[in-house]
């Protein structure tokens, strides 16, 4: 791919590949490296330019899900000394916001992988057929698939919102 | 037409069947309550979703800004990480710098910048609602310290339809039309003296503004029927994915159309 190719792709892709990314992996650092070095693949390729999008989102989608099997493995191993790495903020809306992004985290991690990537691929506007090929099912299977995992999602978000909300 | 199961009104909602099912759909749901039930429950659901997930994006600063990717280094090196980030932090910082104050206030919860990211103008679907205002991207600031502002709003279309009218802009406003691979529709109104007026409908958003800008619009690639129109006079459709100009294009560049309101 040229150099002036790639840096127009690189602008119109990298907003929306990149929050798909960190809301599939759920870690700002890890969406980041890679975003990055999914476009780096990207030089590696030949590819027609409508074949990028969907190309480049199934490259950072297995990026992301070898991340994330890698880090639980260090999850676990690290179990037993576990580090908070962050400190809680007094400004009760931080804590709140802070709250509302573990719930919705908490409920994506629910989804299976197959739901998480359609609903997060459906959310940044790819079409069925992208979305079929994505995660290997057929087009007219999408609808209801995606309906189901919606109806998933809502009743678990709302399942944790009660749990959170209930008294101790 | 028996009743759509669940699968058939999702893609009729997200504009996925073909032109003659949807309106089959349509009709039916039309006269059929318990369908109209199922179909603004699968809605529901689907903006709750939209809703849910934005709020992680507010971990992730400069998200909407690339900024300039590190090509020279990552072209001649491609393995070495140690350049890539450093080329990526300068990248960051930079993008930080120039969007500072629309960051910022998208962090803080209330403010028009995170109303305006969260799109919750769209929530009422059925009444005028407050523009939102957000910080243009820009190198420095313009003389006197003031910043140039824009407005703007993001709608999702109904069924795969939707109507843009813009009123009141004048005569030497330019406007920028485009497609995009987004969701949902977003107008921004730039440079115009005062604050526009947005106006939601179910499938339609008027835009009204009283004196000259630039006004853009983007339109989902995958919206099935849309119009822009000028105080009543269709000037751009989407017709089977692609932009049909209805009147004289002024320019043509990177993928906008733009024409003047005047022209």
């Amino acid at each position: 791919m040229k150099s002036e190719d790639f840096q127009a792709v690189y602008r119109e892709l990298y907003p929306s590949l990149s929050r798909y990314v960190h809301r599939f992996t759920g870690d700002t650092d890890s969406a980041a490296d890679i975003v990055q070095d999914s476009f780096l693949r990207l030089l590696e390729h030949d590819l027609p330019r409508d074949e990028v999008r969907p190309w480049i989102f199934v490259v950072a989608t297995n990026l992301a899900r070898d991340r994330v099997r890698k880090k639980e493995r260090r999850r676990r191993l690290l179990v037993a000394n576990q580090e908070r790495t962050g400190t809680a903020s007094s400004a009760l809306e931080d804590l709140e916001r802070a709250e509302r992004i573990e719930s919705v985290r908490k409920v994506l991690d629910r989804l299976s992988e197959r739901d998480r990537q359609m609903l997060l691929m459906r959310e940044e506007g790819f079409r069925y057929t992208e979305i079929a090929e994505a995660v290997g099912v057929r087009p007219t299977s999408v609808g209801a698939l995606v309906a189901r995992a919606l109806k998933r999602f809502s009743a678990a978000y709302e399942a944790v919102g009660e749990t959170n909300a209930a008294p101790e | 037409m028996p009743h759509p199961n669940d699968g058939h009104l999702m893609a009729w909602l997200d504009g996925e069947l073909e032109p003659q099912e949807g309106t089959g759909v349509r009709e039916h749901i039309e006269s059929c309550a318990e369908c109209r039930d199922r179909a603004d429950g699968l809605r529901r659901e689907s903006e709750g979703f939209s809703r849910a997930v934005l709020v992680l994006d507010d971990q992730v600063a400069g998200l909407a800004d690339p900024g300039p990717l590190p090509i020279g280094a990552a072209m001649s090196a491609p393995g070495s990480h140690r350049l890539r980030r450093t080329g990526w932090s300068l990248a960051r910082a930079a993008g930080l710098i120039l969007v500072a104050a629309g960051a910022a206030a998208a962090f803080v919860p209330g403010s028009p910048v995170r109303a305006w990211l969260e799109g919750r103008g769209e929530d009422d679907r059925s009444g005028e609602v407050t523009p939102s205002v957000v910080a243009l991207e820009t190198e420095a600031p313009s003389e006197g310290g003031v910043e140039p502002t824009a407005t703007g709003i993001s709608v999702d279309p109904l069924a795969g339809s939707l109507v843009v009218d813009l009123q009141g802009f004048g005569q030497n406003s330019n406007v920028h039309v485009r497609l995009t691979d987004a969701r949902r529709a977003t107008v921004r109104v730039e440079g115009t003296p005062g604050v526009p007026r947005f106006v939601t409908g179910p499938g339609t958003l008027e835009v009204i503004g009283a004196r000259e800008g630039e006004i853009w619009v983007e339109l989902p690639r995958s919206i099935r029927d849309a119009v822009v129109r000028v105080d009543g006079d269709a000037a751009v459709r989407i017709e089977d994915g692609r932009l049909v100009i209805l009147r004289p294009v002024l320019d043509s560049l990177r993928g906008d159309v733009v024409f003047r309101i005047g022209g």
